[in-house]
């Protein structure tokens, strides 16, 4: 057996180390070498990008990296036709560029465009397209490639709603799209750093299998997708960011079960994977065979979203108690294993609106009790549903509440829903509670549609002017502060009105092998980006010599 | 010239943490080219000694002393070697049960062939060439394509045949055969043991016979040990054994058999008890309980094989009998049953019975039989293996229904028919007490409380002999053969039937269980007027039994009558060779019968037993021969015997 | 098999695979849930899902989509994946050569294995490789599939790394990395079954060892190698050839477990993912296949029986 092995380990490295060299040797001004081979020495290097300078200790040229997801692009990667998830956008990042990106502290910066800039009053846009780019199939980007993957994006059912405030979409100029709004939408360039504005080449948009066959201007041009098995990428030679990427190729793995990817990346199958499952970033934390990279910013709330229209749930006083019954800290110790912090609202800290204190009732077992027999008193025992998906750790938490809520008198039942019946059960409001997580993200304007009463999907059935009020300001105010100070209110408003029980925030967790470098967070001009939904770059990852 | 020599064997078997010492002691000899017989009850050890004696030691079964083979030791070679050098080449094996003991997926050339070729070291082609001559050395028919033959393909008397050809095949020296005709119809069973014996005579082989029928063993064997609790009791030659014998086992062993011949006992003499257990060694004489004439000696002192009549007479007996001396039981006279009053309580008229199996022609068991069971009757219904007496029963039952022909109750109530099985410990719910089990009948019928029918349960089992306190709360399976039946018999009786189908009650107990509970039986007939149909292929069983006795040859009845006249005189040329084929009428055994039954259902025209009858005529390939009295009682199906012009019509009685 | 036996058989397949078809389409169609939510995502809009139903022709009544799938199905189109886009007679052919590969594998392993400790803890009852056959097989027997799997894993591929944890790469890219891929999730599947073929053997082989022809098979003197493999084996394994179907079934969900733990790109898995994404055309050419395959392996065990036991084989004839 370990002979086997032994000879399968040469065979990969001599397969690794012929086809480093040759695409290596390709690439004027990169490293040379392969994994372990030649590769530059020397401690940190300063990198001209093209957009900013971005410092990667040590890199190395060559190389491939194999990342473990936790699902298969069986749908593809056309981001204007169907959703994007976390597994998709990891492969999308590699082969698409977004045509802006938010930095740590909230700043939009153009990316793919050179510059995106509203009007005074933010209802026109103005995009300007970084020029000498192409498609990985040769064609040029210019401003009607943006136009065309625009409109596609509007069009397209998916984001309709998303992009409902645009009016129009046209070329500027050969190099300059303007885009007009029903009305002043100040966030819009935030939209263009999620997958609306991952920009795909028109003739890909045109092909009948254009999705499974994705082109891009990004660092990596797809090679091959083999269902449930893997997608493979490679070094786009004539990538925009001179001299990246390091690697020459990436492959990606699905593999649904977290624990088998751990033991995947333990094994030294797999170099790279990320996931949200607190459990395992506990056991990872303690392991030093594995470099692990957390962040909690721009990540999304685990909160119990209660059916508002629905008695004993319209009523505030009954949603405060149960809110004031939930021990919060006692679940984020069975159910994440003190990962993560306890949720306030639905901004983690360093997202604008986030705020110390919400007014999100504490733990208060004894009040909740006087409120519950108060209710009950007049309008006769509560009885509730938790609805929650099928998984080990929904139902762990579940029988955790179920436990707390009882203690104060509320009986809750619990009922398991498979996934997609739950996605459907939640979007006809066929239900009591869920277990959920949603939100996060750079900007508060990316959840108007969850919570204005205009929305097309509103979450939990919640229906209030004053979280409307503020949604519109956020939307329309040119004056940053005004933006935060609406984002606050509505994030009190919500804490005010319980609308939801914030349980926590989702800390995201990228591990990798120790010789993985340049899984960075951070994005050019020096700015530390968050894992919004798990996603990041592999452009500057690189093997450490 | 001595061939075998067993000296000081003892076998003890494990069983859980005891050891059970089922062979004691024991010495022996065989000669060459001499044939001794080894009898005794279920449990004496005597198969146990017979794998002894060729040196076989299972897991678990320990055995010392000296086992001389020729020259050689065999108990101080191993496994291997006796696989290689004794065992199927100088000593031939033929199994008790022709069904079981061929591999059923192993073609018979291949089995017949293995040891052939591993012994002899020969090729295939000449194993097959000897394999067919040790076919047809066995008497079967179409040697060659026998060969190619599954066993499930061959009939039981064929297959026996096999096996015996494939003992023969390596000329072994000496065949240990055990019971090697005792699943076997009496006709085959006949034809069987005279092909051993002949065999043995032309083949220059000794054989060991190990069987529980003395009489059957009596008439083939040189000499006879009779074996008791692991040990030789008597031995003796054959010749004149049946008088001269001195342990009373012995005479109990003979007297207990039913014969054909002498008045017709009222009740069988029976051995009363059961063996004892050999876990511990018995204090004295092992048979001394069961025993009439053991006084206070036997019981403390164990005997060893004596000379009591002459150096070739021996005996382990402190009492031995003077020659000639009842042992047990006294004739009676027979009490007036009510089945001399001839009151008919089930008559059957041209009764037809068929087997349907999907897309084949349906088969038919039962052709046109027509008979009455009187009240308080017992009818005994012989034929061989599929003669359709089993299919006949359980019409009787209800349980088939008939494709032609008619079942009457004459008595009036639809009377209740029970059915009493070969294997009555299966037919007993092993998951229920004994009491449960009996008291089962009378939940269904409704009747009493539970504690009344628990109560009611207890007095069945107590009318049968068994003791309910000891064995009311026990489970089935822990009973003997013996025990069970009396237990299905209670079951039945609870039902309060009208009509006891009893189908081969008998057939798989020790001789001296048998005549237990026939003597039941017919204790039950007269205390309760039930009648019986005793279903059976044991000729002499139903002799003791029966007060009519009806001959069934596939599928129609061919003699019916009185026990009497139908075994005593038999006229049916099938009921004369059945009747010859039973040991123990003197003289040497008779196969008077060659081959075998044709396939049931065969729809050929005339008289069935056409093809075996050696007094045929023409006549009887054209009709068949209705059933015309001879007598008041008696009435036989046959054209030489009883031409048809006479015919007074098909009469059961 | 004369030919009106095979035309039956096939006659009844079709029937069966009708019946099937129309049970996974009628379930599909009860069971909550949308093939255009797995393709939107959280926060689908109610236009959206009927454009996208719509588009996937999800708006035309069942008996109509039924009836469509049929005909085409008959042509032998299977139609295509809602979620892909491919042609499921593709996305089959792509991902059940694996898991028949796996399953075939696993059932050689565990019978290879099998047949030897069962035959041997029959011979020896109580014997040393009896007591570690029955105390271990219960052991497997017990264990969750996942369990093992997890167990090997752990062991030898992230401990020792002597194996991958997840993954195998195709045959002709790299033999040795297949081979390699397979042993885990082999050993996993093949763990359960070999501890029922075992125990089941061992049982049989028993009742075997104490019928008469072996005894008259010793004591014809045959080795004892000649007694187990030729007079014990064959009759011991007509239960084992008669289980397969069953077993079959049980491999089918370990399968999924399997694929899923090791991340194999087969047709548990597809079935898996096809029912989670209302892909409802996949799942429907996924279980059909199975289907067939589940037929095919009855088939295959009854000749096998038949070949076992010439009884059967003669009542069939006849």
């Amino acid at each position: 057996m370990a002979r086997i092995h032994r000879l399968s380990a040469l065979l990969g490295v001599l397969t690794l180390a012929v086809t480093g060299c040759g695409a290596g040797g390709a690439e004027p001004g990169g490293a040379p070498g392969a994994t372990g081979a030649t590769g530059s020495p020397g401690a940190a290097r300063e990198f001209r990008t093209g957009l900013d300078t971005v410092k990667v200790a040590d890199p190395v040229r060559g190389g491939q990296l194999v990342y473990g997801l936790e699902a298969d692009v069986s749908a593809g990667l056309d981001t204007s036709k169907w959703y994007c998830g976390p597994a998709c956008r990891t492969i999308a990042k590699t082969i698409y560029d977004p045509l802006t990106v938010v930095d740590s502290g909230g700043t939009v910066r153009p990316y793919l465009a050179e510059s995106v800039e509203p009007n005074a009053d933010r209802t026109e846009w103005t995009i300007k397209v970084r020029p000498g780019i192409r498609f990985h199939d040769g064609t040029p980007l210019d401003a009607a490639a943006v136009v065309t993957n625009l409109e596609k994006q509007r069009t397209s059912p998916l984001n309709t709603a998303a992009l409902a405030p645009v009016a129009s979409v046209t070329a500027d100029g050969p190099m300059s799209v303007r885009v007009k709004m029903k009305g002043p939408s100040s966030a819009f360039n935030v939209w263009l750093s999620t997958p609306i504005g991952y920009i795909m080449a028109p003739s890909m948009l045109a092909a009948k299998n254009g999705a499974h066959n994705p082109v891009g201007t990004g660092p990596f041009r797809f090679v091959e997708w083999k269902a449930a098995d893997h997608l493979t990428v490679e070094r786009n030679a004539e990538y925009w960011q001179k001299g990246l990427p390091y690697l020459d190729r990436v492959v990606f793995r699905p593999n649904p079960d977290v624990e088998s990817r751990v033991a995947a990346l333990r094994a030294g199958d797999i170099d790279v994977m990320h996931t949200d499952s607190a459990d395992q970033i506990a056991k990872l934390r303690g392991d030093t065979s594995v470099r692990l990279v957390e962040s909690e910013l721009f990540g999304e709330s685990n909160y119990f979203q209660l059916n508002v229209k629905r008695a004993p749930m319209n009523d505030v006083n009954v949603r405060r108690a149960l809110a004031m019954a939930l021990d919060r800290d006692a679940i984020g110790r069975t159910r994440n294993r003190g990962v993560t912090r306890v949720a306030n609202g639905p901004f983690p800290p360093g997202t604008p609106g986030y705020l110390d204190n919400t007014g999100y009732p504490g733990y208060d077992p004894a009040a909740a009790r006087a409120i519950i027999e108060k209710y009950e008193a007049a309008n006769g025992p509560i009885s509730l549903k938790l609805m929650i998906p099928q998984s080990p750790t929904h139902a762990k938490t579940a029988q955790v509440v179920q436990q707390m809520w009882k203690e104060v008198g509320v009986d809750v039942a619990l009922e398991q829903v498979e996934f997609n019946a739950f996605l459907e059960r939640d979007r006809r409001g066929d239900y009591d509670m869920t277990d959920a997580r949603l939100f996060g993200g750079a900007d508060p304007d990316l959840q108007r549609r969850w919570w204005h009463s205009s929305g097309a999907s509103p979450v939990g059935n919640i229906s209030d002017p004053q979280v409307d009020a503020a949604l519109d300001v956020i939307r329309s105010s040119t004056d940053p502060a005004q933006r935060k100070a609406s984002a606050e209110q509505l994030n009190r408003r919500l804490g005010d009105q319980v609308n939801y029980l914030w349980v926590n925030w989702t800390v995201w967790a990228v591990a990798a092998k120790p010789d993985v470098v340049g899984l960075n967070l951070q994005i050019p001009g020096g700015g530390q980006a968050g894992l919004v939904l798990g996603d990041h770059w592999l452009t500057y990852a690189s093997r450490k010599r | 010239m001595t061939l075998l020599t067993l000296t000081g064997l003892n076998v003890s078997i494990a069983d859980g943490t005891d050891r059970i010492h089922a062979v004691r002691d024991v010495g022996m000899t065989i000669a060459r080219r001499e044939i001794v017989g080894l009898v005794g009850e279920s449990g004496c050890g005597k198969s146990t000694l017979s794998r002894a004696a060729v040196g076989l030691r299972p897991a678990g079964v320990t055995v010392s002393g000296s086992v001389r083979l020729d020259d050689t030791e065999l108990l101080d070679l191993d496994h291997r070697t006796l696989a290689a050098e004794v065992w199927g080449r100088k000593v031939g094996f033929i199994p008790q049960n022709p069904m079981g003991a061929l591999n059923p997926v192993l073609r018979i050339g291949h089995q017949l062939t293995e040891h052939m070729r591993r012994h002899l070291g020969i090729g295939a082609r000449e194993a097959r060439t000897r394999a067919a001559d040790a076919l047809a050395a066995t008497g079967i028919p179409a040697p060659v394509a026998a060969l190619d033959k599954f066993p499930h393909e061959l009939s039981g008397g064929m297959r026996q045949r096999v096996a015996i050809a494939m003992a023969l095949a390596c000329d072994p020296a000496l065949l240990i055969a055990d019971e090697p005709t005792t699943a076997l119809d009496v006709t085959i069973q006949a034809q069987i043991i005279d092909l051993l014996v002949t065999l043995c005579r032309d083949r220059d082989m000794a054989m060991l016979l190990v069987s529980h029928d003395l009489p059957l063993v009596l008439q083939v064997a040189d000499r006879v040990d009779v074996m008791y609790a692991g040990r030789v009791v008597e031995r003796a030659p054959s010749t004149g054994l049946a008088e001269r014998r001195a342990m009373p086992y012995t005479a109990a062993l003979l007297d207990s058999v039913p014969t054909l011949s002498g008045p017709q006992p009222v009740r069988l003499p029976a051995i009363g008890g059961t063996p004892p257990d050999l876990r511990a060694a018995p204090r004295g004489c092992a048979f001394a309980v069961r025993c009439g004439h053991a006084d206070a000696e036997c019981a403390t002192r164990e005997p060893t094989l004596q000379p009591v009549r002459g150096d070739d007479h021996l005996t382990a007996c402190l009492r031995p009998l003077e020659a000639k001396t009842p042992v047990i039981g006294e004739d009676e006279t027979a009490p007036e049953t009510a089945a001399d009053r001839a009151v008919p309580v089930l008559r059957a008229t041209d009764l037809v019975l068929e087997y349907r199996v999907p897309g084949r022609p349906s088969f038919r068991a039962v052709d046109g039989v027509s008979l009455e069971l009187h009240e308080g009757e017992i009818l005994g219904l012989v034929g061989e293996s599929g003669c359709g007496k089993s299919t006949l029963g359980r019409a009787l039952t209800g349980l088939i229904r008939p494709a032609a022909g008619t079942i009457e109750h004459p008595a009036g109530e639809t009377a209740d028919v029970q059915l009493i099985f070969q294997d009555a410990k299966g037919s007993l719910n092993p998951r229920r007490s004994i009491l449960d089990v009996v008291a089962e009948p009378l939940l269904y019928a409704g009747r009493g409380t539970t504690r009344e029918r628990r109560e009611e349960a207890a007095s069945l089992l107590a009318s049968v002999g068994l003791d309910p306190e000891v064995l009311g709360r026990r489970a089935p399976r822990r009973l003997s053969g013996g025990q069970a039946q009396r237990v299905a018999i209670a079951r039945a009786l609870a039902a309060k039937p009208r009509v006891l189908v009893c189908d081969e009650p008998v057939s798989a107990l020790d001789v001296s269980v048998q005549a237990q509970i026939i003597n039941l039986l017919m204790d039950v007939r007269t205390a309760t007027s039930v009648s019986i149909l005793f279903i059976a292929h044991d000729l002499a069983a139903v002799r003791a039994a029966s007060d009519r006795v009806a001959v069934m040859y596939l599928g129609v009845v061919c003699e019916i009558g009185s026990a009497e006249e139908v075994l005593g005189a038999p006229r049916h040329p099938y009921t004369k060779a059945l009747v010859a084929s039973v040991p123990g009428q003197g003289g040497r055994l008779r196969a008077s019968l060659s081959g075998e039954p044709p396939a049931p259902g065969d729809p050929s025209s005339g008289c069935r037993f056409q093809t075996r009858c050696p007094e045929a005529v023409p006549e009887c390939a054209i009709t068949r021969p209705p059933l015309v009295d001879l007598g008041p009682t008696q009435a036989v199906a046959c054209h030489v015997v009883a031409p048809s012009r006479q015919a007074t019509g098909v009469s059961p009685s | 098999m004369t030919l009106a036996s095979v035309m039956r058989r096939a006659a009844r397949l079709l029937l069966v695979l009708g019946a099937i078809s129309i049970v996974t389409f009628g379930l599909l169609a009860v069971m909550p849930g949308d093939p255009a939510l797995a393709l939107l995502g959280p926060g689908a809009t109610d236009a959206a899902v009927a454009e996208v139903r719509a588009s996937l022709g999800l708006d035309r009544p069942l008996i109509v989509r039924y009836g469509d799938w049929l005909l085409s199905a008959l042509g032998g189109d299977l139609g295509t994946s809602y979620q892909t886009g491919q042609p499921v007679v593709t996305s089959l052919a792509d991902r059940f050569p694996l898991s028949i590969e796996l399953v075939l594998v696993s059932q050689i392993v565990a019978l290879a294995v099998a047949v030897p400790v069962g035959l041997w803890s029959a011979r020896r009852p109580g014997g040393i490789v009896d007591r570690i056959c029955s105390v271990g097989g219960l052991g497997l027997l017990s264990l969750p599939m996942f369990a093992l799997g997890s167990l090997l894993v752990y062991v030898f591929a992230v401990t020792l790394k002597w194996l991958p944890a997840t993954g195998i790469p195709s045959f002709g890219d790299d033999p040795l990395g297949h081979v390699q891929g397979l042993i885990l999730p082999v050993l996993s599947l093949a763990g359960w079954q070999f501890a029922m073929y075992a125990q089941i053997l061992r049982g049989e082989a028993r009742t075997v060892l104490a019928e008469d022809y072996i005894e008259t098979a010793v004591l014809k003197g045959l080795p004892t190698r000649a007694i187990l493999l030729r007079h014990t084996l064959k009759p011991a394994s007509l239960s084992l050839a008669s289980l397969v179907p069953i077993t079959t079934g049980e491999l089918i969900g370990g399968a999924v477990v399997v694929e899923t733990l090791y991340a194999l790109p087969g047709v548990g898995r597809l079935m898996v993912d096809a029912i989670a994404a209302r892909d409802l055309l996949v799942l429907q050419g996924a279980v059909l296949a199975v289907a067939v395959v589940f037929v095919m392996l009855n088939l295959f065990a009854d000749v096998v029986v038949r070949w076992l036991d010439p009884r059967i084989r003669s009542h069939h004839a006849g």
